[in-house]
């Protein structure tokens, strides 16, 4: 059985309130609407609170072009990834010579080498460790890929493995795109990244590890291509978002979790605690209302999205930090995450008290 | 603009802006139990409308139009204004 023994978070470092970035927004957009303040209006509905971006404000109204924004993610990603997982294994005592596998997931930049091959010239990797660079899987990749290195450390029980997620939404901005879903993700999208230590459980940080993974569920829902992604365009990445995504919440969520828990021999009222990814309020709303859940169990959603807004694959991780910062020794939960596909993630997860 | 004419004007963009099959549209129409309308295309659709005409719905954020009819309602009251 694998473990995930840490999490570590950071947040891009240029924090703005929403209506700063609203503002911002409008100062280049408002002459394209003939009614500002319906927009305005829309993006303080969103219930994000505060932001936090790779650069500052006014350096997004002087960038153009797909080149201009991804050499800046990459420039960005690599200082902001290296010091989180120099965090992570300086707080895990573990050299970052012992990691076997890096994995990273992210949909907002393309870096060929990928993110963790240049993080293995800005940290002491050994030239043996492993890479699984994962593009693409948007808002699921928090919990696809710990699940597909919790897959890993079955196979490899010894080792000790990083997921690192890195999304700088900011930086997929498009200025000249008027449709709404662009004005839904410019209202929505955060910049953060987080990593995840895992081991196997013959590794000596397996008895020190905070949760015990227990299985996972992917499930995928044909026909639904358009519900959300990327259109590659010239300018760079130009979302696809339709508000199917909390109808396919609602018809999809509950019938497989259900489903997973009874492989398992759980039932949902086994579940004490979730580690939902907050893709936005209809989304929260959606999944509560499906799952018939307490406000408890999405309160740590919530609170991400407000303050950090929906930071795609990162989210559900600093979710997972968050929830780690309190106890769950001794209880059984769940880590959900839906994205591009349209499909889900789901994983059966249970706390030790990482002291044994 | 007369009502008519508002209507075939609704028509248009539900069709190209909103994506939607219009047949059988008519001032009845309920633009989510009917058109199956989501919040991306209400968005879309009053967003279109004041660009095109130049004008300011003044719908209730919290009881959004319903109808055909209510969405012509209200593009009649701002062209009054």
């Amino acid at each position: 059985m694998s473990l995930i023994h840490s999490v570590e978070t950071k947040l891009a470092p240029h924090c703005y309130s929403q209506e700063e970035i609203t503002r911002a927004l409008m100062s280049q957009w408002a002459s394209n609407y003939h009614n500002p303040e319906r927009i305005l209006r829309f993006q303080r509905n969103v219930l994000v609170g505060t932001r936090h971006l790779a650069l500052p404000l006014e350096q997004y109204k002087t960038m153009q072009g797909f080149e201009a924004y991804n050499s800046a993610w990459i420039e960005a990603a690599v200082p902001l990834t290296t010091e989180l997982v120099r965090t992570l294994l300086d707080h895990a005592e573990l050299d970052a010579a012992e990691i076997n596998l890096i994995a990273s997931t992210t949909v907002t930049g393309i870096a060929v080498p990928s993110i963790e091959a240049r993080l293995m010239n800005t940290l002491p990797f050994s030239r043996q460790t492993k890479r699984m660079p994962m593009m693409g899987l948007g808002c699921l990749g928090g919990v696809a890929g710990l699940n597909r290195v919790c897959d890993y450390l079955k196979a490899y029980p010894k080792h000790a493995a990083i997921l690192l997620s890195v999304e700088l939404c900011s930086l997929t901005h498009q200025s000249m795109d008027m449709s709404i879903p662009n004005l839904i993700a410019s209202g929505l999208f955060g910049d953060g990244c987080a990593a995840v230590l895992m081991v196997g459980e013959e590794h000596p940080l397996a008895t020190k590890s905070r949760l015990r993974w227990l299985d996972s569920r992917s499930a995928f829902f044909n026909g639904t291509e358009r519900v959300m992604g990327w259109d590659m365009v010239d300018s760079g990445f130009k979302v696809v978002l339709s508000s199917e995504v909390s109808q396919l919440v609602e018809q999809e969520l509950p019938s497989e979790l259900d489903d997973f828990l009874k492989c398992n021999n759980y039932s949902r009222s086994d579940l004490q605690f979730i580690v939902a990814h907050p893709g936005g309020p209809k989304v929260l709303t959606a999944m509560e209302t499906a799952l018939a859940l307490d406000e408890r169990f999405l309160e740590k959603s919530w609170r991400s999205l407000r303050e950090f807004g929906n930071m795609s694959s990162s989210s559900v991780l600093f979710v997972l930090k968050d929830t780690l910062e309190g106890s769950v020794a001794g209880q059984l939960g769940a880590m959900l995450a839906m994205g591009p596909g349209f499909c889900a993630e789901l994983n059966l997860i249970y706390g030790m008290d990482g002291s044994e | 603009m007369k009502r008519t004419e508002i209507l075939e004007f609704l028509i248009r963009i539900l069709q190209e802006k909103c994506k939607i099959n219009v047949e059988n549209v008519s001032e009845s129409t309920k633009l989510v139990h009917d058109l199956r309308l989501d919040s991306v295309a209400l968005l879309t659709l009053s967003v279109e409308i004041e660009n095109q005409l130049q004008i300011v719905l003044l719908d209730d954020p919290e009881q959004p139009p319903e109808s055909v009819k209510e969405i012509i309602d209200l593009i009649c009251q701002a062209q009054e204004h």
